[in-house]
Formats: structure tokens, C-alpha cells, sequence
């Protein structure tokens, strides 16, 4: 029986009684593989793709050749210094921690929430976290001065080893935190991925290839009982990634809040950090996808609507971290301390006011662009609130740190300055983030497949039952 | 997977029945009447400052309830939620005990402009000794500050602006759907939708602002960022086992019996078990932060809660309001029995009565406390432990018998469902999977 999948290219109405189509342009399920599949197997990639990832690989080796210097020289090649013991590295770490956010809502809590419309995006927003808890997890590894021994971060019990953490330290709950949420996000990726692995060897016509994707898909067969183990493994690892998407930025957050800092110590941090942490994840999601989606012909699979929903998720979380701003100004002033005072107005107003100004201009003001309908489904203005967004986000930690440079010894206070260093180091991060998504994209599947053609085959019964848009007309 | 099996209400009854209720809420506002007046004859007038504050617990327990039924309606509304389209209308009929919270909020909005310092300290501005009163620990600056925010005047425009906002967005809801019930009209889901979008933000402003002058303020030193999260999250969680608890007695009644299925209430249950999380989360968050930090101005409001016979309702927040629920609600099958449910909603809403006794209490002899924090003065705070009485039991079930009351008068005639929601059949259908 031929049923008409909608292929209507705007699926931004409003009609509270039918549910907009989520695949468009009249793909079914073969389609959506093929436009998946097409990337991966075409012969050459498009030209922009090689000179991104010209120019990312050769940001990652100016990384490499950083890192290089600080492990000879000492962590005195940054701008680091009295009193301001962390500087950027700190804030890069936390910035690309918050990144990671995203993609673990997506694929956990917009799972358990039964989005359907997750399913276009949450392969490349897992695959996002993935590379962006990688650029993360090495600023502070490098930051530790004897590289070598970053072993000793992790309680080895040896009686060789004069070295024991400590426990009572947010630094050592960051390690067990971040590898967590490392380890339970690639697994989750890994796992979601195995039906589609299977269909790209299936697919492939090398024998490399068959061989990679047969190695990786764990012989996947596709039999009932092999989807009836995947569902429930992938129900449990959602309930399980749930709590990591509040736990990995909260004690991130503790590693500020728990110190008797003015301006760090306030107890709102752990929910405000989670926050801006889905805030900045879901920028960066729409900051990737609404090219990819362009330059890989996947519009109809990543449609405008996801694109809106996402915007009005950043919205949301935009306004949840103003009000935390709000509520931390509001505090400061009415807790009658003066040095929180002093904290919170120095941030505003002493020399890093022009930081505070982006931070807020960044964060508060400009999601609000999406209230209106236009501007939240143009893709164009979608990246640039994605990446004002972003820019806002790294501010607000750099705010926070700089929250250091005025202590409560005045003679101290100075004016923080990063080196080249520093940001080569920040900008050679994206370079590693932007050189791993690349792979991805050429590599592996972006969508998950099997995942869309589940939306799909829900979309028809629904479009039968008249509760889906059939036809587009309304 | 949705099978469309259902399109319209099927069951025999969906309404309260208004003869039944022309009765009741007579009788209803007689309990309460004399409740809240026996409670105040018996305590009122010999121990004011005690009165006031178990008067706030309970009336904390039922206005936090009746906020979180405002935000689960606009929440729903914002996320164009399909499946809780049957069970919503309950949550909009306790919203609207939001006007009726007001009028018992009358009474402590009085004393405060009066000048009545017996339930928040900063309404005194005697100077003692040293320049400031005696709850500002001295320091004439401190004080200044807290003085251009505590004030009667502005405690009283704020609590207006509250109400305000929370009964128009109450009410609005509350009147579109019910019109919609008639005229079946699906621009009101609509319009409720972006009415809701902006509303939210001053939705959680005033609650925000309302948790720090209704409860933190009772300890006028102390601050936390932290508390009005704390506050919502008690909202959310005790809202969500009301609506489940009403929607069980309503059905044991006969009413609705079609329409809200075991998948509605296993729904609903998933959210009271990430709520109870959530609770969890925050709570804890608050308290390490503080713990760890171990700085005296903050320190001291968990210390009181940790001497003496408070610590016990420390305890039995920590088991009951989160351990003991959060393995109870864990399994699937526990979610969806009915009889458990109706259990253990009970009792989720006793530690949300607990919370506020936890909350509030602590502080009836603020003086006494203030100067504790101020002097270094070791005090032993088992002298002013109060337990659970017979004047709490009255308050509850006064103010218990108004928001039922409530509930029967906005419900009325009509439907306890919503009739012509567009997405009526996706909550009729409705599946886990």
C-alpha cells in the first residue's frame, strides 16, 4: 500500500491537532538510509570538506606542537600567574565540558521523554559530546605540570607511590566524574550505533570496508531477538546517562563553589552550571548541524522544525541562566556582605566589565531574538545566535575565573593577560574538536537510521490515523 | 506505539456533580472556619510567634501544591504535550485555589503591616544596643541594606505582584479551557501556548521572590541562592502527587474512569520519581555547598536543624523525602499498581508537609537564634523543639477543607476533563511503550 509520506518542505506549523511531520521531502525508509549512506560512501568528499579539514588538522598539530612547549617548558608558558592561579585552561575545560551536555540530553532525557524528533539529531550531538569531553578532559590533564604521571590523578594503590589524592577535593570528583561521562557516553554512542554500522556493511563494497564496519557492528544481524536485547540496553543506558547529564557539570560547579571564594561560593551553582552547560551544548548542536545539513543534503532528515525546537531550547535555558545571574546579583547585595558585593560588583564593573557585557549581552540578551517565529526558524540566524551563544558561554567562565584577579589582598590585585599560548592552545582545541567531527561525518552515520525509520513508521500510522499531517495542507 | 482505538469521553460521569458540592463546600467552609479559629483560640493567643509559624508550614504545604499545578498547566501547554491532556484539568481546578491562597495569606500580610514581628523578625526595627535590632547581629550596615528590601511596605506590593500574576495565569488557563470544552476551538491550544511562553518567566520571578520573603526571610541573616530552586522543586513533586492522588479518588468515585488510564498514571509517576531526584539533587547540592564551606553566617541555619530534636526532622526528610521514595518508585511495576500508588502519594505529601515543619519551624524563637549567631552563645536549641501538635493538625485540615472547597466551586458542573482538546485523542490513546 503506497502511503504519501509528507513531502511538504516547512514543517513549522502550528496545528495543535496534528503533529508536524518530522522526515520530509517524501523520504521512506530506504531513502533515509540512502541519504545517510550517500555520505560515506561516496567516492570523494565534497572540496569544502577536505580544506576543513585541511585547515582543522593543521590547527590540532599547532595543538600537538603547544603542548609540546608546555610539557618542556612548564606550565609558565600561560598567562597563569598570582593571583590568578587558573586561567584559561580552566575555562576551556569548562567551557567544552558544558558543550558535551547536549548531546547527552538528547540522546538520554529527550529519550525518556519520548521526542521523537531527537532521532534526526542525537547521532552528531552524541558524537559532538564525545569530542567535545576529549578537547575538555585535556586541559586540565596537561595543567597537572608532570604529564607523564597523570596516573597518580587516579587512587592507584601502590606502595611505590608517595602520591595519594585527595579525596576531600572537587579536582579528584572531576576525574571520576569526567571518565564516567566519558565512558557512558561512548558506550551509549557505540551502542546506538551498531544497527547502522551493520547497514554500512552491509552496503560497502570494499573489502576494507566491509571488514571495519563487520568488525564494529559485532555481527549484527537484525533478528528480533537482537533488536529486543538493543531496546532494552538502550532503555537502560538512557536511565543510566539521566543522572550524568546533572552530575558531570554539578561537580564541575563544586570545584568553584565548594571554596570560600566571594562570587564562587553560592549554592545555585550546581543547577545554574547545568544550564548554561545544555545552553552552550545545544549552540554548539545547531552551530554544527545547520551546516552539515546544507552541505550533506540531510533537510529533509534534519528539518527546520528540529532546528526550531532546538532554538527554543536554547531559549529557555538562556533565560534559566539570566535568572540565575539575577538571583546571584540579587543575593550578593542582599546577603549585606561586602566582599560578595565587592565580588559581583567587580565583575560587573571593575576591569572586566567588557567581559561581563559580552557574557550577558551574549547569554541573556540575544536568544531572546527567538520569540519570534522568523528569526528562530532561519538557519542563518540560528548559527549566529548559536555562536553568539558560545561566545557568551566561554565568557561566563572567564568571568568567574577572573573573579580571582581582585582578592581580598589589594596589593595583589593585577590584571589577568593570556599569553599566545593560551590561545593557540584555545584555538588549537577547536581545531581537534572540528578535525574528530569531520571523521565523523565522513565515516560513520551521522543520522541514526534505524532510529528515523522507527519516527518514520510512526509518522505513517499516525498520518493514517489522521493525527500526523498527511499532505502537508493546513 | 499509538493505537487509535478511542475518540471521545466515554465515562458515565466526568463531573464533581454540583448538587453534591452545594452541600459540601458549605460544610467544608464550616470545618475550616472553625479549624483555623479553634487553632487560634487554643495557640493564637497565648504563644502568637508559635501560632504564626505552624500557620505557615500549612500554609506553605497547600500554596507550594497549588503552584505547582499552575506550572504543570503551563508546562504542558509550553511542550504541546499530547499524552497529559486528561489529566491537566485537575491541575488547572487546584491552580485556581491560587485566589483563595491569597485571602488566607491576608491575615499574615496584616500582622506584617502592622508591624507584627512575631512571625518575620526584620518587621522590627527597634535598635538595640549597637545602632541595629537585635536580629541584624549588630552591624548598623547590615541592616541597612536588609532594610530597603525587608520592609512591610515592599513585603506587601511584592506579595500583591505575586498573587497577581499567579491568579491571572491561573485563572486564564483555567477559562480558555473550559471554553474550549465548548467551542471545541484549537487556536485557544494555541493561544494558551504563547501565552503561557512569557508568563512562565514572571511565573518563576514571583517564585522565586516569593520563596526568599514567605520562608527565608524568617531568618533574615541567612541566604542561599540555592532556596527557591529548593522551594520549586518541592512545588513540582508534591503537585504532581496531588493531581495523582486526586485522579485516584476521583476514579474510585466513579468519575473519569475512561479517560485517565494505568499509562497516565504511570506517567506521572516517572515524573514524581525524577522529581524526587531532583529534590534530592538540590537539596543536598544546597546543603554540601554550605557544609563545606563551613562559613558561620550560613552555616548557622543547618545547625540548628542539626541539634537537638530538630536533627530528627533532618532525618526523616533525608529517608522519607528521598531514599525511601526514591527505591520505592523505582520499579516499573510499583508505578503501575494503583493501590501503591495512592500510598505512597500520601506519603510523599506527609514529607512535603514535613519539609515546611523542617523549613519554618526551626525558626519560632528567631530571636533567640539570631542572638545565638551574634554572641557565640551556646544555646541549646532542644529547649525549642517543637513537635508536631494538635494546633498542626487543626491548621492542616482548615486550610486542607479551603483548598477542597476550592476545588468544588471552580470545578462545579463542569467536566473534570477536558472535552474538546485537539489532542484529546493522544491522551485517550495513550501507550508507554
Amino acid at each position: 500500500m503506497a502511503i504519501t509520506v509528507d513531502n511538504l518542505t516547512n514543517n513549522t506549523f502550528e496545528d495543535p491537532s496534528r503533529r508536524a511531520p518530522l522526515i520530509t521531502g517524501g523520504l521512506d525508509n530506504e531513502g533515509v538510509t540512502e541519504v545517510v549512506a550517500d555520505l560515506a560512501e561516496a567516492p570523494s568528499p565534497p572540496r569544502i570538506w577536505w580544506v576543513l579539514l585541511a585547515v582543522s588538522a593543521a590547527l590540532t598539530t599547532m595543538l600537538g606542537g603547544l603542548i609540546l612547549l608546555l610539557i618542556f617548558k612548564g606550565v609558565g608558558v600561560w598567562g597563569n600567574n598570582n593571583p590568578v592561579y587558573w586561567g584559561w585552561p580552566i575555562v576551556n575545560f569548562v567551557f567544552w565540558v558544558g558543550i558535551g551536555h547536549a548531546g547527552t540530553l538528547i540522546s538520554a532525557i529527550l529519550f525518556l521523554f519520548r521526542q521523537h524528533w531527537r532521532t534526526s539529531i542525537n547521532r552528531a550531538a552524541e558524537a559532538m559530546t564525545i569530542f567535545a569531553v576529549v578537547c575538555a578532559g585535556m586541559f586540565p590533564g596537561i595543567h597537572i605540570g608532570r604529564v607523564w604521571v597523570f596516573y597518580w590523578l587516579f587512587p592507584i594503590p601502590s606502595e611505590h607511590l608517595a602520591m595519594w589524592p585527595n579525596f576531600r577535593s572537587p579536582l579528584l570528583w572531576d576525574v571520576f566524574a569526567v571518565s564516567t561521562y566519558f565512558t557512558v557516553s561512548l558506550l551509549f554512542w557505540y551502542m546506538g550505533m551498531v544497527p547502522d554500522l551493520a547497514t554500512f556493511r552491509d552496503r560497502s563494497t570494499s573489502k576494507i570496508k566491509k571488514f571495519m564496519y563487520g568488525l564494529f557492528s559485532l555481527g549484527w544481524s537484525g533478528s528480533a531477538r537482537h533488536w529486543h536485547r538493543y531496546e532494552v540496553a538502550y532503555t537502560i543506558l538512557a536511565a543510566l546517562a539521566t543522572p550524568l547529564v546533572l552530575s558531570v557539570h554539578t561537580i564541575v560547579s563544586f570545584d568553584f563553589a565548594v571554596s570560600i571564594i566571594p562570587g564562587w561560593h553560592t549554592t545555585i551553582f550546581p543547577p545554574y552550571f547545568v544550564a548554561g552547560a545544555i545552553f552552550s551544548g545545544f549552540a554548539m548542536v545547531v552551530t554544527l548541524l545547520v551546516p552539515m545539513r546544507a552541505l550533506f543534503n540531510l533537510k529533509h532528515v534534519i528539518t527546520v522544525r528540529h532546528i526550531e525546537n532546538m532554538n527554543k531550547i536554547i531559549m529557555v535555558t538562556g533565560m534559566m541562566v539570566g535568572l540565575a545571574y539575577t538571583i546571584e546579583f540579587f543575593i550578593a547585595w542582599y546577603s549585606s556582605n561586602p566582599f560578595e558585593l565587592f565580588a559581583f560588583q567587580n565583575r560587573a564593573f571593575g576591569p572586566f566589565w567588557w567581559a561581563y557585557l559580552a557574557m550577558f549581552t551574549c547569554n541573556v540578551f540575544v536568544p531572546q531574538l527567538f520569540w519570534f517565529k522568523k528569526i528562530r526558524t532561519s538557519m542563518i540566524m540560528s548559527v549566529i545566535v548559536g555562536i553568539g551563544v558560545n561566545i557568551g558561554m566561554w565568557f561566563e567562565r572567564f568571568v568567574i575565573v577572573m573573579t580571582l584577579n581582585r582578592g581580598f589582598l589589594p596589593s595583589s590585585w593585577s590584571y589577568f593577560r593570556p599569553t599566545w599560548v593560551d590561545i593557540g592552545m584555545f584555538v588549537g582545541s577547536f581545531g581537534l574538536f572540528m578535525f574528530l567531527f569531520l571523521l565523523f561525518c565522513r565515516f560513520l552515520p551521522v543520522i541514526a537510521i534505524s532510529e528515523v525509520k522507527g519516527t518514520l513508521a510512526f509518522q505513517k500510522h499516525m498520518a493514517l490515523a489522521g493525527g500526523y499531517s498527511e499532505d502537508g495542507d493546513h | 506505539m499509538a493505537h487509535i482505538r478511542k475518540a471521545e469521553i466515554t465515562s458515565p460521569i466526568t463531573t464533581l456533580g454540583g448538587e453534591s458540592t452545594s452541600r459540601v463546600v458549605p460544610a467544608l467552609l464550616v470545618v475550616a472556619a472553625a479549624c483555623i479559629g479553634g487553632a487560634f483560640a487554643w495557640q493564637g493567643l497565648s504563644n502568637r510567634a508559635l501560632f504564626l509559624h505552624s500557620y505557615l508550614v500549612s500554609y506553605m504545604f497547600f500554596l507550594t501544591i497549588t503552584l505547582g499545578c499552575i506550572f504543570f498547566v503551563m508546562i504542558q501547554h509550553l511542550t504541546k504535550a499530547g499524552w497529559s491532556v486528561t489529566v491537566r484539568r485537575v491541575a488547572e481546578v487546584f491552580g485556581c485555589g491560587i485566589f483563595p491562597m491569597a485571602l488566607l495569606f491576608l491575615p499574615i500580610l496584616v500582622l506584617v503591616l502592622t508591624g507584627d514581628s512575631s512571625l518575620y523578625p526584620w518587621v522590627n526595627t527597634t535598635p538595640a544596643a549597637s545602632g541595629a535590632p537585635e536580629w541584624a547581629v549588630g552591624d548598623e550596615r547590615i541592616f541597612d541594606i536588609k532594610a530597603t528590601f525587608l520592609t512591610p511596605f515592599w513585603f506587601g506590593i511584592r506579595s500583591v505582584i505575586y498573587f497577581t500574576v499567579w491568579t491571572f495565569i491561573a485563572f486564564r488557563l483555567y477559562s480558555w479551557s473550559v471554553k474550549q470544552d465548548e467551542t471545541g476551538d484549537k487556536n485557544i491550544s494555541l493561544k494558551s501556548q504563547s501565552f503561557c511562553a512569557p508568563l512562565m518567566l514572571a511565573f518563576v520571578l514571583c517564585l522565586a521572590f516569593a520563596a526568599f520573603d514567605m520562608e527565608m526571610s524568617l531568618a533574615p541573616m541567612w541566604f542561599s541562592t540555592m532556596f527557591p530552586v529548593y522551594i520549586f522543586a518541592g512545588c513540582v513533586l508534591s503537585s504532581l502527587a496531588t493531581i495523582l492522588l486526586t485522579c485516584l479518588l476521583l476514579q474510585k468515585t466513579g468519575r473519569i474512569t475512561d479517560e485517565i488510564t494505568i499509562e497516565h498514571y504511570h506517567d506521572l509517576a516517572k515524573l514524581c520519581f525524577a522529581f524526587i531526584f531532583f529534590w534530592g539533587y538540590i537539596a543536598f547540592s544546597q546543603f554540601m555547598l554550605i557544609w563545606y564551606a563551613n562559613i558561620p553566617e550560613e552555616t548557622f541555619w543547618y545547625r540548628f536543624r542539626f541539634e537537638g530534636g530538630w536533627v530528627v526532622f533532618s532525618l526523616v526528610l533525608l529517608f522519607g523525602h528521598l531514599f525511601i521514595p526514591f527505591l520505592g518508585m523505582m520499579a516499573r511495576t510499583v508505578r503501575r499498581n494503583k493501590t501503591y500508588l495512592l500510598f505512597a502519594t500520601i506519603f510523599l505529601l506527609a514529607m512535603h508537609w514535613v519539609d515546611h515543619f523542617w523549613i519554618v519551624m526551626p525558626q519560632w524563637k528567631a530571636s533567640v537564634y539570631e542572638g545565638y549567631f551574634s554572641h557565640g552563645e551556646p544555646i541549646t536549641s532542644s529547649q525549642y523543639v517543637v513537635w508536631p501538635g494538635f494546633v498542626d493538625l487543626l491548621l492542616f485540615v482548615g486550610m486542607g477543607a479551603v483548598f477542597l472547597a476550592s476545588f468544588c466551586v471552580v470545578s462545579g458542573n463542569r467536566s473534570l476533563v477536558p472535552l474538546k482538546d485537539p489532542r484529546l485523542h493522544e491522551a485517550l490513546n495513550y501507550d508507554n511503550p
